[in-house]
């Protein structure tokens, strides 16, 4: 009897004290975009746009082929907006070697654009350079709290 | 004055020398009027209401467009089931997109083509904000989508899938009739133009019922000639001189009924002593009769007629000018035909049986007037002056809930401009939203805005929390990436599409014209015509009610008594207020329709006051009792009244069940108005009458006997 008293009480504090448990915080349009600023010139960039869009993508996402789909066959999204893209891979997916590829070729905007929008099928183990810019990119998504492929960051006009 | 009988016997034989040529030269005179200014009719009241409006200017002004917005309701085969399957879902699909192809055609809004934010909050990585249309959307999918959201698209689709409701924006009223709809369907695709083929028929028939009526009354063909021959001339003469002064080229096709019943009782009153006279006297002294005895009252209501609706020509409203135009011309011409054309034409004529069957009516309604009850008769007036002052008080209160426009399942777009869309303008938007929304409740739907879709959007974006400056940044980039821009904005304005479940729609449109914190502009015809008549029906009701004050000035004035105005006005007010109580009861809108109908009231009312008050005075002056001067009123008066008013109520029921909606409207107004006119006319005016005359607040002179 007090084993139940005692298992019932506790499941009742449990359910009182019990914390809905927190959406991560985002951080500061600040300091999100000094992030951004440190990764820039890592960007595949797309569109001439007056307006900078940063974007965090995997070349092997569904989510992320639709919107790259939506944004390149519509000129208007390309004449709008520059989009800064950044692959960042998603683990389940498994295409570190395929982003490898992608930046490892030398026109990068035309591989990223193939692999996603005809699946090509590009592979490489990479080099240290791709292997730097792949870890730089992944440490500032970490900061950012990048859960979701596509991600996107607008930058404000001045 | 009433006593004064004019010597005409000379006129008379001037009209009979020259008879030929005065009929030759009204012909004439009329067909020149006619070919020079040829007035263009139409049944819609639109351009009429439009012409006015306030809002409309202010639209422009902005240097908005204005378009019609119609609807289309489609009801599908119920029969076999299920209603909804693949094979009409198509069909319905389909049409929406035939619709937006028509020529004119600028939007359509329907169940199939409805923007809708998937709401997708799983723990998966990959993850896109989607937008889809429910036109993309197969059967069973829509289906769950509208029971899922409780039915938010009430307004495109009943619970049942049954009906459904195409709002379709254009230029112009649109012509659907080459599509393809399935099941039944409702459209109003007129525009106002006039089934002349239809009308035509229309009027033939009724021509053969008023021909047949008045051989079976007069028993020649005299009057029926004589009746179409004068309207005729009256109606053309009143529209191309309104044509000619005012520059006003278009009439409303209802208006031709107030010429037509104005002169048909005018006409009455001088046929029917013409005719009732050649029973003990001869041929031409019939004539001398018809005259001398009806040219002063008939001058009188002339009279009448030009003072008081004529301070109304000075309002600047092309509605009241030809409202006001319409009577007067009407009264003015058909007196002076009265007077010349008819006259001579019926000089050609001799009748043979010169007696009228239910005269024995008038010696009833002597009786029953004679014997009055006091206590009803106040107690009417009571309630009538009560009605009086209570529509008053809807009509020039705070709120003016005189008027309704009860609609359902409808749509109306507004438009706000802007310089740029950030978070204080986005956040103006929604508080309209909200506030519109505690306002009216259930009386509306949806309000769709860019405000609300920004709302939903970042309510479906896992990458952001409420609605701040980046937030909002983000959503503008999705409506750019699901190109959806031009749905809710331009370049200087947003689109707001509220979408109305049942409601009075005066009430919105004053709470809009009310609301103060954003700028808001009307661009649909159907909500610019509502704020056109929310902002005349004060000032049509006052030029109204001082029409009625002037009209009641001028009795006062004619038959030299005060209490003669508390006559006229309350005989003028009767029909007129008890009207409106019917329709602030029954929630008729304010129409074209309804202000004609009360036009040909006011002016069948004020020359039945005229006729039957100049008469009662003249015998009572020349010493006749009151139950023989009763008599005598109902005969001379009373009857052509009661067949004028009866023939007109025949005609305008007949009219109700025409397929024209603004005959339609005008034929049951005016035979409701019509009907009260003639109560008033035959049970209060004598009434009144005798009150006066017991009372001795009037006098008449020397033979007065009681």
């Amino acid at each position: 009897m007090i084993k139940v008293i005692v298992l019932s009480l506790c499941l009742i504090s449990n359910l009182l004290f019990a914390k809905e448990s927190k959406k991560p915080k985002n951080l500061t349009y600040d300091i999100s975009l000094s992030l951004f600023n440190s990764i820039h010139t890592d960007a595949i960039t797309l569109g001439s746009g007056k307006k900078l869009v940063y974007v965090f993508l995997d070349p092997l996402c569904k989510h992320s082929r639709k919107f790259m789909a939506l944004v390149s066959k519509n000129p208007k999204m390309l004449s709008k907006y520059q989009y800064g893209i950044f692959l960042y891979t998603i683990p389940r997916l498994k295409s570190t070697d395929v982003i490898s590829a992608i930046y490892m070729s030398k026109d990068q905007q035309e591989t990223l654009l193939q692999v996603m929008l005809q699946g090509t099928k590009h592979s490489s183990k990479g080099n240290r350079e791709v292997e730097k810019k792949v870890e730089k990119i992944t440490k500032v998504a970490e900061a950012l709290n990048v859960r979701k492929r596509p991600y996107i960051f607008i930058k404000r006009e001045q | 004055m009433y006593y004064y009988t004019p010597d005409v016997n000379r006129y008379i034989e001037f009209i009979l020398r020259y008879r030929a040529y005065i009929i030759l030269l009204t012909f004439f005179f009329t067909l020149f009027m006619a070919v020079m200014f040829t007035p263009k009719f139409l049944s819609s009241d639109e351009l009429f209401w439009l012409k006015d409006s306030q809002q409309l200017k202010q639209t422009q002004s902005k240097k908005l467009s204005t378009y019609h917005l119609t609807k289309l309701t489609v009801r599908i085969d119920d029969t076999v089931k299920p209603f909804f399957d693949e094979e009409t879902h198509r069909a319905l699909s389909t049409l929406h997109k035939e619709l937006l192809d028509l020529d004119g055609v600028q939007k359509v809004h329907s169940l199939f083509n409805n923007d809708f934010v998937e709401t997708k909050e799983s723990d998966e990585e990959s993850e896109m904000l989607t937008i889809i249309n429910t036109g993309d959307m197969d059967t069973l999918r829509l289906q769950k989508l509208v029971k899922d959201l409780d039915n938010d698209y009430s307004n495109f689709v009943d619970d049942n899938f049954k009906t459904f409701n195409y709002f379709i924006s254009g230029d112009k009223f649109i012509d659907i009739s080459s599509l393809d709809i399935p099941g039944t369907y409702t459209y109003d695709q007129n525009g106002g133009a006039i089934n002349w083929y239809f009308l035509g028929s229309f009027f033939l028939f009724i021509l053969l019922i008023t021909f047949i009526i008045f051989r079976l009354l007069f028993r020649c063909n005299a009057a029926f000639f004589s009746a179409i021959l004068l309207i005729t001339f009256t109606t053309a003469l009143s529209f191309t001189i309104i044509v000619m002064v005012t520059g006003i080229e278009t009439i409303h096709v209802s208006m031709l009924f107030i010429t037509i019943s104005i002169t048909l009782v005018d006409f009455l009153y001088f046929y029917y002593r013409w005719h009732v006279s050649q029973y003990k006297v001869s041929r031409d002294n019939a004539l001398v009769k018809m005259i001398n005895r009806n040219m002063m009252p008939a001058m009188w209501t002339s009279v009448i007629t030009v003072l008081g609706l004529g301070s109304l020509l000075l309002i600047d409203s092309d509605i009241i000018k030809l409202l006001s135009l319409s009577v007067i011309l009407a009264s003015v011409l058909s007196y002076l035909l009265n007077l010349t054309f008819l006259p001579a034409f019926l000089s050609y004529y001799e009748v043979a049986y010169a007696r009228v069957p239910y005269t024995k009516i008038g010696y009833l309604l002597t009786t029953r007037s004679l014997h009055y009850n006091k206590k009803f008769l106040f107690g009417f007036l009571s309630v009538v002056y009560l009605l009086l002052i209570i529509g008053g008080y809807m009509l020039y209160g705070k709120s003016n809930n005189f008027f309704k426009l009860n609609v359902k399942n409808e749509q109306m777009e507004l438009k706000i401009p802007y310089k740029q869309i950030d978070l204080p303008f986005i956040q103006s938007i929604e508080k309209f939203t909200q506030s519109i929304q505690e306002r009216f409740e259930d009386e509306i739907d949806e309000v769709s805005s860019i405000s609300t879709l920004i709302q939903s959007l970042n309510d479906s974006n896992s990458q952001t929390d409420e609605l701040d400056e980046d937030a909002l940044q983000q959503a503008l980039f999705y409506i750019d990436l699901y190109d959806m821009s031009e749905k809710y904005f331009d370049e200087n304005t947003v689109n707001i599409v509220i979408n109305l479940s049942d409601i009075n729609k005066v009430d919105l449109i004053e709470w809009l014209m009310n609301y103060e914190g954003i700028e808001l502009y009307f661009v649909d015809n159907a909500t610019l015509i509502g704020s056109a008549k929310y902002n005349k029906a004060i000032l049509l009701t006052s030029s109204i009610l001082t029409a009625l004050v002037i009209i009641g000035l001028i009795i006062g004035w004619i038959f030299q008594a005060g209490p003669m105005v508390f006559l006229g006005l309350t005989i003028n007010a009767i029909p007129l207020v008890l009207f409106g109580t019917i329709v602030s009861i029954l929630a008729i809108p304010l129409s074209i329709e309804m202000l004609i109908a009360m036009s040909i009231s006011l002016g069948l009312a004020s020359d039945a006051t005229i006729h039957f008050a100049f008469k009662y005075f003249r015998f009572r002056y020349f010493g006749r009792t009151q139950k023989q001067t009763l008599a005598k009123i109902y005969f001379y008066s009373g009857i052509p009244v009661i067949i004028g008013s009866v023939m007109l109520i025949g005609v305008f029921l007949m009219l109700y069940f025409s397929q024209v909606e603004s005959l339609r409207l005008i034929g049951l107004y005016s035979a409701i108005l019509i009907s009260l006119s003639l109560f008033t006319d035959l049970f209060i005016i004598p009434v009144i009458l005798l009150l006066l005359d017991n009372s001795g607040k009037i006098k008449f002179n020397r033979n007065k006997s009681p």
